[in-house]
């Protein structure tokens, strides 16, 4: 499935055109002129790596689909059929009835809002405070460094699912609750990450380098050592995106999920749980299935693409 | 400085990892097999969702530990799949004529498995061990009727002493209740509802510590049997493994072993359709998913054996609330409520409609009730407009999770509501949370099951001031008519009452119950006599054999 | 490094402590408990509240710690609200299965995941690079009780070459048979781990291969082969130890999806049965062991790190 994609020239790890010598991060004369270029080669790198491309337009898709779901859905989700006791599809209903007597096709478009907002909601708020934490623990250590490493320490020495099933059991389960709470224990495993490449990248030439040529510390962060970072950082948050949705769907396997009679994927695809379900209402968990699928990789590949895009190394 | 050791790291504690799950899996393994297997032993295997909390028939907290010790202790009768009494260790019961006195024979042949014969004393001692007010039993419930216990059925005189209970000679028992009671009542609850334990075991543990009884060595490691089984083998959250009793005073059973097997209820169709199990436990603690009955009853492997128990859910209103105080209110509810519906879709026809706490499991269910309380939108909505109901308040439905059904059922529920225009949010919780928030009042309606024993007594329910009556329902006619039929000992006479106190509760509709559900159940055709009924697996262990 | 090793378990101290009293009071705060759960409903409010003082849930949640506390100091980790049995015995029986699940399943994840990674990073953009990486994203996006139930209805129920549940045939104590219940547990949980890693493992290679170090050595003429795997590997798996410690404390009670779906009899079931009985002293006691299992992870993770990355010492 690649050949067609395959727009590098090389299998070479890295590119034979790769310009740069290792004293790269000079400050450059002219800043805005500079950032805008970095942006444009951002863009047009992004835009030469296919699978991200799809990628974005099938998460834009998506995203479009979950803004106007309510207009696009065909029926009232949350409407019982009160006479239909057939789940098959048929022309009105294309996915069939739920074992409730509600549309499938309504539910899956509609639940497509709760399943993507729990993943970018919960991974945006850790990735922001995981990486400024780490950042700031790996890059001036010290103190400060022991004091978050033990915070951090302190919320990954719960067994996660545990605290979040306590938690959710405090709070009661609600979509809100649950992308807050996610978003609060997730955020260690960004600050580990972020924190781990400080410790290697800070003793690199051109760290050093720059310190010795006196850039301030922010500056370095900003504008050496965090993009440097940004390919973990984006490996780690897509995956978040897509275990934050599938935590979602864990929690309702649990019965812990949404507030019914809301729908999320995840909600949606508990009911596979049955083997009669599985065998013969494919109906039922494909869709949900698919999309959840679908919206994962789709947020991969574009995370890929951006780490491609944003990588340093690959500047200019 | 790189070296090639290090550079290999990766694999090395990924190495590591694989083998230190493969060592430490050795450990618990002897190996064992290749012992000579005897012709095609009787294997039967039960399945069931979850293990036993202990065997101690006087500690035990779970129906899943109950449902497995009534195989290894005897009790005085056992109520049959019919709903009859057969006897057991008891040969037979002598009734006075005022029903207030039970006098048991016991089996002369009846010996525990250690060889000491199975003496009143032993059914005395169970007893008055469970009266005992340090003792941590949750089964003190059953035996409240006797003579000598308080309300909670603790003894009066706060020691091991019941005025009620007269061991005449070693095999012979007698037991004075407080007052005439209903016979059928008192042998399911006393004379099959307690198992019967050894003293020789149960006395030394009592001595060194009674209110650590269930922390004593025989509640999970039990030596000394007296029902068909003995125990061979618990093995937590797998499997109990059983062999038969030698000695058992009903003859020796027919099977070589017995297997409990725990299988989740996600498994428990394709445990049973691999032949991995053979039947299931029953009501509550093994049974088929709604999903998968129509696929699992129709295997040719399978007999369907579905059946009625005394169970049902429930929706609740906090009488105690001015917006459900008005009993008209509750019952635009009922009419606004598809039940049918709820039946047909979530249920799949395996269950009925209810409208008073008795299915038709009880024989004083009265079948003509089901006429009342029809599904009829627009009568809801006229009777919520007459009776001044607030179409902008927001009602919420608390509902419990770890029941599918039910939590679907809410989705009906709400949906039918909103139909009349009855504003409805429902907030799912925990089952635990649910049981204190109702325990305090904290909810407008709510969802949730219970289970009775098929005495028609449903006043823990509805009478004032009950220890289960949560929506503070009070009606003088219903506590009128709950006192007299607990007291009420021939059959006309309750049955009249009981007819009386239905019909009180499809008048007042002090909660709405919705259905019964039928227990699914089914049973390998291989297997002989075993089958899961209204109460329990376990009355005709002995007969349970194998076809070759 | 002794001394380096003894300073770490002294601050890891506090964590523990902090851990288990939000643990408690986290837990107190949830509402119903097993007395209401339990008992007899038919119980009166006496007698539930004598049982309440039996338990010592009677009292003030900080007093209820401090004694739980005292107690687990000195090796008492109480009795389950449940089964009245040993909180020690409890999760003693369950460690080891959950063990050999969990540990298995990282192992498959790893010893797959680590070459796969390598290889799409040297092969970036080649038909293996973006084999795998779908692959890698079919595993991490399967919702792994969705996953366990097909596996069921595939191998056990349509093949009939694995058996459906459970970690050992009825009565039989053989190794084959463990191993064979093992299978189908042990892939599902090492699926989702197994996308992460190679994830992982190809974006660090990525970022190494590039690093100046790389080109040189590449300039000094090391063969590629020597470059990929003397080189650049340990560097690159700096990040790939990071995430092998993130996965540490879910050993434990991570697998409760796949112990349900498949009835292995771990600590996440026992977990799961836990919190719905409010069985405190079961939870407590898992929480203690977990919180005490990544400390010692941590530890194991600098020790990794120092030995990847000699620059990195300890002080």
């Amino acid at each position: 499935m690649s050949g067609a994609v395959d727009m590098r020239p090389s299998n070479e790890p890295t590119p034979p055109n790769e310009p740069k010598p290792s004293t790269e991060p000079k400050p450059a004369p002219n800043q805005a002129e500079n950032s805008d270029q970095v942006k444009h080669n951002v863009l047009r790198r992004f835009l030469r790596h296919k699978l991200a491309v799809t990628g974005f337009v099938l998460l834009a898709l998506l995203v479009l689909l979950a803004v106007f779901a309510p207009y696009v859905a065909p029926h009232d989700p949350n409407f019982v059929d009160p006479v239909s006791m057939d789940d098959s599809p048929s022309r009105l209903h294309p996915f069939g009835l739920d074992t409730v007597g509600r549309d499938v096709l309504s539910r899956v478009i509609v639940a497509s809002r709760i399943s993507l907002s729990v993943g970018v909601v919960a991974v945006g708020i850790y990735v922001i405070i995981g990486s400024v934490l780490g950042s700031l623990a790996g890059y001036f250590g010290g103190v400060l460094d022991v004091l978050l490493t033990r915070v951090c320490d302190t919320v990954l020495s719960f067994p996660q699912i545990v605290l979040i099933i306590v938690i959710v059991g405090v709070i009661g389960p609600s979509i809100w609750n649950i992308m807050v709470v996610l978003g609060l224990l997730g955020w260690p495993q960004i600050f580990r990450i972020v924190r781990g490449q400080f410790l290697s990248l800070r003793e690199q030439d051109f760290v050093q380098a720059g310190r010795a040529m006196g850039a301030r510390d922010g500056r370095l962060i900003f504008r050496h050592v965090l993009p440097n970072s940004m390919g973990p950082i984006l490996v780690a948050a897509t995956f978040g995106t897509a275990s934050a949705i599938l935590t979602e769907a864990a929690l309702s396997y649990l019965g812990l999920g949404v507030q019914p009679p809301q729908a999320s994927w995840g909600n949606l695809l508990i009911q596979a749980q049955s083997i009669t379900v599985i065998e013969q209402q494919p109906w039922l968990w494909v869709p949900p299935g698919m999309l959840i699928f679908v919206s994962v990789l789709a947020i991969n590949f574009v995370g890929d693409g951006l780490r491609d895009a944003l990588d340093p190394r690959l500047k200019l | 400085m790189i070296r090639k050791r290090s550079a290999w790291l990766a694999l090395a504690v990924a190495l590591a990892l694989l083998l230190g799950a493969c060592t430490s899996s050795k450990p618990a393994e002897p190996k064992q097999d290749a012992a000579p297997k005897p012709a095609a032993p009787k294997i039967l295997t039960v399945g069931m969702w979850s293990s036993p909390d202990s065997f101690s028939t006087i500690t035990n907290k779970t129906t899943y530990g109950s449902r497995v010790f009534e195989l290894i202790y005897p009790s005085l009768f056992v109520m049959t799949d019919k709903l009859e009494f057969e006897p057991r260790v008891a040969e037979s019961v002598t009734v006075s004529d005022k029903q207030d006195m039970f006098t048991f024979k016991l089996r002369k042949n009846a010996k525990w498995s250690d060889g000491k014969p199975i003496t009143a004393d032993d059914v005395a001692y169970t007893f008055q061990v469970i009266a005992h007010p340090d003792t941590p039993t949750s089964r003190r419930n059953l035996i409240d009727t006797i003579k000598g216990l308080d309300k909670d059925g603790i003894s009066e005189t706060k020691d091991f002493n019941v005025a009620g209970i007269k061991v005449i000679d070693a095999n012979t028992i007698e037991f004075t209740t407080k007052a005439p009671v209903d016979k059928d009542a008192f042998m399911e609850k006393v004379a099959a509802g307690i198992w019967i334990m050894p003293k020789s075991v149960v006395e030394p543990a009592v001595k060194a510590n009674l209110k650590g009884l269930d922390k004593a060595d025989f509640v999970m490691n039990p030596t000394v049997f007296g029902g068909a089984f003995r125990l061979v083998k618990f093995v937590p959250d797998q499997y109990i493994e059983f062999a038969p009793n030698p000695d058992y005073f009903m003859g020796k059973p027919k099977l070589d072993k017995v297997f409990y097997k725990i299988v989740g209820q996600a498994t428990f169709a394709a445990a049973l359709q691999a032949g991995e199990i053979d039947l299931s436990a029953g009501n509550g603690i093994g049974e088929v998913p709604i999903a998968d009955w129509e696929k699992v009853s129709t295997l040719p492997t399978m007999t369907p054996v579905p059946y009625v128990a005394p169970a049902y859910q429930y929706l609740d209103f906090n009488v105690a609330l001015p917006e459900f105080s008005n009993p008209k209110i509750r019952e635009a509810f009922a009419h606004a409520i598809n039940r049918p519906l709820i039946v047909q879709r979530l249920l799949k026809g395996q269950g009925e409609v209810l409208n008073s706490p008795l299915n038709s499991s009880n024989k004083y269910y009265r079948k003509d009730l089901q006429s009342q309380l029809q599904y009829d939108k627009d009568l809801a909505k006229k009777m919520l407009t007459e009776n001044g109901w607030d179409f902008n308040k927001e009602v919420v439905l608390l509902t419990p999770t770890g029941n599918k059904v039910r939590e679907d059922s809410a989705d009906i529920i709400m949906a039918n509501l909103l139909d009349v225009g009855v504003k409805v949010k429902i907030e799912k919780v925990e089952f635990a949370t649910r049981q204190a928030r109702s325990k305090d009042g904290k909810f407008q309606i709510s969802l949730v099951g219970f289970s009775s024993t098929f005495d028609p007594d449903f006043s823990s329910q509805v009478m004032t001031g009950a220890a289960f009556n949560e929506r503070k329902y009070s009606s003088a006619a219903m506590d009128d008519l709950l006192s007299k039929g607990k007291l009420a000992v021939k059959f006309d006479e309750k049955k009249a009452i009981y007819d009386k106190a239905q019909e009180q509760f499809v008048k007042d509709v002090p909660y709405l119950t919705l259905y019964s559900v039928n227990a699914l159940c089914v049973v390998n055709k291989r297997v002989i006599a075993a089958k899961p009924g209204p109460n329990g697996l376990t009355w005709n262990a002995h007969l349970w054999d194998i076809k070759q | 490094m002794l001394k380096y090793l003894l300073k770490r378990v002294l601050i890891a101290l506090p964590v523990i402590l902090g851990v288990t009293i939000i643990m408690y009071t986290m837990i107190s705060l949830m509402p119903g408990d097993i007395v209401d759960l339990m008992v007899e409903p038919n119980l009166s409010q006496q007698a539930k509240d004598q049982r309440r003082h039996e338990l010592g849930l009677d009292r003030p949640v900080p007093i209820q710690y401090a004694r739980w506390l005292g107690r687990s100091v000195q090796g008492d980790l109480g009795y389950s609200f449940v089964n009245s049995q040993p909180v020690s015995k409890r999760i003693g029986q369950r460690v080891g299965p959950t063990l050999l699940l969990s540990l298995t399943a990282l192992g498959i994840a790893y010893l797959v995941a680590i070459p796969v990674g390598v290889v799409s990073a040297t092969k970036q953009y080649s038909v293996w690079d973006y084999g795998s990486s779908v692959l890698a994203l079919v595993g991490v996006s399967i919702p792994g009780f969705f996953l366990g139930i097909g596996l069921i209805y595939i191998f056990a129920l349509k093949l009939h070459v694995l058996p459906v549940s459970g970690m050992r045939s009825l009565g039989v104590e053989t190794t084959v048979d463990l191993i064979r219940h093992l299978v189908m547990p042990a892939v599902v949980l090492s699926v989702g781990t197994m996308g992460a890693v190679t994830r992982y493992t190809r974006s660090s290679m990525l970022d190494v291969v590039r690093q100046d170090y790389i080109r040189t050595a590449r300039a000094k003429g090391v063969k590629e082969r020597g470059v990929v795997y003397k080189h650049a590997l340990r560097n690159a798996l700096l990040p790939v130890i990071t995430l092998l410690g993130l996965q540490l404390p879910n050993l434990l009670a991570g697998a409760i999806i796949t112990e349900s779906v498949f009835n292995w009899p771990g600590m996440g079931r026992l977990v799961i049965e836990a919190i719905s009985n409010r069985d405190y002293p079961v939870l407590m006691g898992t929480s203690l062991l977990t919180a005490v299992m990544v400390v010692a992870g941590g530890l194991l993770t600098d020790v990794l790190y120092s030995a990847a990355d000699p620059r990195i010492r300890f002080s």
